[in-house]
């Protein structure tokens, strides 16, 4: 097994008496999907946010492509190679799909915007996914389908050649062929050698796109698991009681 | 007969949806059309100098603004403030300063309360309406402390030759107000600036997890229509001859009107400089083309109210007729959705969309 991209150990998390993450390890490796789950309140998106530098951990190490790191703050994560993409706060309605896409990273000539230049790397952005279902790169976010819009915000993403990109239920608002659709651009994401956290409630999209499960357990990491050693119940078990027969607490990986 | 009228707005909104400059420029057309047949005074070289002289501050002032409610904000201090400035320079070159001397404090001070708007709001987290309406007041009460009446004397000879003079017929105001649109509207079209200022006008979180410097970006927006304003101070104390503590009462509602008439959204995140342009010549043309035909002043209030709402309730329909066409646009991607990799299909959801906008 290659070395982890992105390798978390004993992160602990408390917003003042609320022990929010206790001793939690996470391994995400690149070319591979990590599912994070977990039941609401089990500490999912805190982690998530310990990983994009929006908190900074109590304690633990953040080890990254191999060096133990520290991350102050989204911009550290930001400049790893980190991107998360959000669940609903991804895009500007208003805007179209280059100026998203380019959204706080602008090209600039000189003084002025370079048009060309952030719709020739859209486009090229766009195709190395294989995104074939949008019109035109310069239609307006607002008028895309929820699908479409996650695609933008996935290729948003890759657009920075990022190590590792999180991604927050992207299909939590999607219809049953546009889910598909989204997870195959998860998939795509991967296979380019993306380390990816994908947070998603749906276990039969975890069990679809996933390498690896990460359970969470009220702040506790439950297990982590290849998915093709589990079964669906196991990890159900996994989430709402912490622990499965035949399943080691933690670290089933090494 | 009610709903007639709600159904033509809207047919008529669908129309001009899409091209907002289309349809200010359509209003002032109609405008000038009727005063031009009302009023024989109306369409003549001088009246038309005489006009864009005069609109030439809200122009300037209205530019700026638009970027201001464009990112959702919103400056009510702006008519105060001009006679705050104005009254400062007027004060100054009546104490023998160098003329230009006292503008640039004008400028100064404007960019003052630009600087003192911008830090209520970011700094202090004060909503706009409010720290905007409390500079208001405090800006009214500096002018009439620097002085009670408008001062007409002691003013150097070339005090008014940027107010009232020209370049090849062309007011100097005129020429101030285009230069400073161009600039705000390249500010906003062509760099990242503008580009933050669309984006925090669309979703103000979603700019700063993108890494938008939104503080940054609200305070230099009030802090440039505070400048704005100061120049706009020193075009119209200079047109008008005298520093008066009275001038701009109303004004902030005239740019106001001005910026909306010109397309701007209430709910921020669109807007252009040029429909700014549009918006303030119908406002101008409104209010001198009922003085040419006798209409009483107090009227023109009565207009631009009006106008002022009439704008609004349009955007609305407009806006609830673009909602609308995403939900029918959703429907018919998701349709389309399963037989996405066929080229024939893509042409299809183009050709709902192009139906649609």
């Amino acid at each position: 097994m290659a070395q982890p991209i992105l390798s978390l150990r004993s992160i602990n998390k408390s917003f003042g008496p609320v022990h929010v993450l206790r001793d939690v390890h996470l391994d995400v490796y690149p070319g591979e999907v990590t599912a994070l789950v977990g039941d609401n309140g089990a500490g999912k998106s805190t982690l998530i946010k310990c990983i994009a530098g929006i908190y900074t951990p109590d304690s633990g190490e953040y080890i990254f492509d191999g060096n133990q790191v520290t991350v102050h703050g989204p911009r550290d994560a930001t400049a790893l190679g980190i991107e998360v993409v959000y669940q609903d706060l991804a895009l500007c309605d208003n805007l179209d799909i280059v100026h998203n896409m380019f959204l706080g990273r602008e090209q600039k000539k000189g003084a002025v915007l370079d048009e060309s230049a952030m719709e020739v790397m859209a486009r090229k952005t766009l195709d190395g996914l294989s995104v074939r279902t949008v019109k035109s790169i310069r239609q307006t976010v607002a008028s895309l389908s929820g699908g479409q819009r996650q695609t933008v915000a996935i290729a948003r993403a890759v657009l920075w050649n990022n190590k590792v990109v999180i991604l927050d239920e992207p299909t939590a608002a999607l219809g049953v062929s546009q889910t598909e659709q989204v997870l195959h651009l998860v998939r795509r994401l991967a296979d380019s050698g993306i380390g990816v956290i994908l947070i998603s409630h749906n276990l039969n999209d975890v069990f679809e796109v996933a390498d690896n499960i990460a359970a969470l357990y009220l702040g506790q990491l439950a297990a982590q698991v290849r998915k093709a050693d589990v079964t669906s119940s196991q990890v159900i078990e996994l989430i709402t009681t912490g622990k499965s027969a035949g399943i080691s607490p933690v670290g089933a990986n090494q | 007969m009610l709903s007639i009228v709600f159904r033509k707005l809207r047919s008529w909104g669908r129309v001009m949806r899409g091209n907002q400059l289309m349809a200010s420029l359509f209003i002032l057309f109609v405008l000038m059309l009727f005063f031009t047949m009302t009023s024989s005074r109306f369409l003549t070289w001088d009246n038309m100098q005489n006009v864009t002289r005069s609109t030439s501050s809200v122009v300037i002032v209205g530019s700026a603004v638009t970027l201001v409610m464009i990112a959702r904000g919103l400056d009510l201090s702006v008519g105060s403030l001009l006679a705050a400035s104005g009254v400062l320079a007027a004060s100054i070159a009546s104490h023998g300063t160098n003329l230009w001397l006292s503008y640039l404090a004008a400028i100064a001070l404007g960019a003052l309360f630009g600087a003192l708007n911008g830090t209520l709001v970011v700094g202090f987290k004060v909503t706009p309406i409010i720290a905007t309406l409390g500079t208001l007041n405090i800006a009214r009460g500096m002018a009439y402390l620097v002085t009670p009446s408008a001062i007409l004397v002691g003013l150097p000879s070339n005090w008014s030759d940027l107010g009232t003079g020209s370049f090849f017929q062309i007011p100097y105001p005129v020429i101030i107000a285009v230069v400073i649109a161009l600039f705000f509207g390249w500010l906003l079209g062509r760099t990242v600036f503008g580009r933050h200022v669309y984006a925090i006008g669309g979703n103000e979180e979603t700019a700063r997890l993108s890494g938008v410097n939104i503080r940054k970006v609200i305070f230099l927006l009030y802090l440039m229509s505070g400048l704005a304003t100061g120049i706009a101070a020193v075009v119209l104390t200079s047109r008008l001859g005298s520093g008066d503590p009275n001038i701009g009462v109303g004004f902030e509602f005239q740019v106001i009107v001005a910026v909306i008439l010109g397309g701007t959204s209430l709910a921020g995140g669109e807007g252009r400089i040029a429909g700014t342009i549009v918006g303030a010549l119908i406002v101008g043309f409104l209010g001198n083309g009922l003085n040419l035909i006798g209409v009483e002043p107090f009227w023109q209030y009565v207009a631009q109210g009006v106008a002022l709402i009439a704008a609004v309730i349009l955007d609305r329909f407009t806006r609830r007729e673009r909602s609308e066409a995403s939900v029918r646009r959703e429907v018919n991607s998701k349709d389309n959705f399963d037989k996405t990799e066929d080229p024939k299909s893509i042409g299809n959801s183009a050709s709902h969309q192009g139906e649609i906008s």
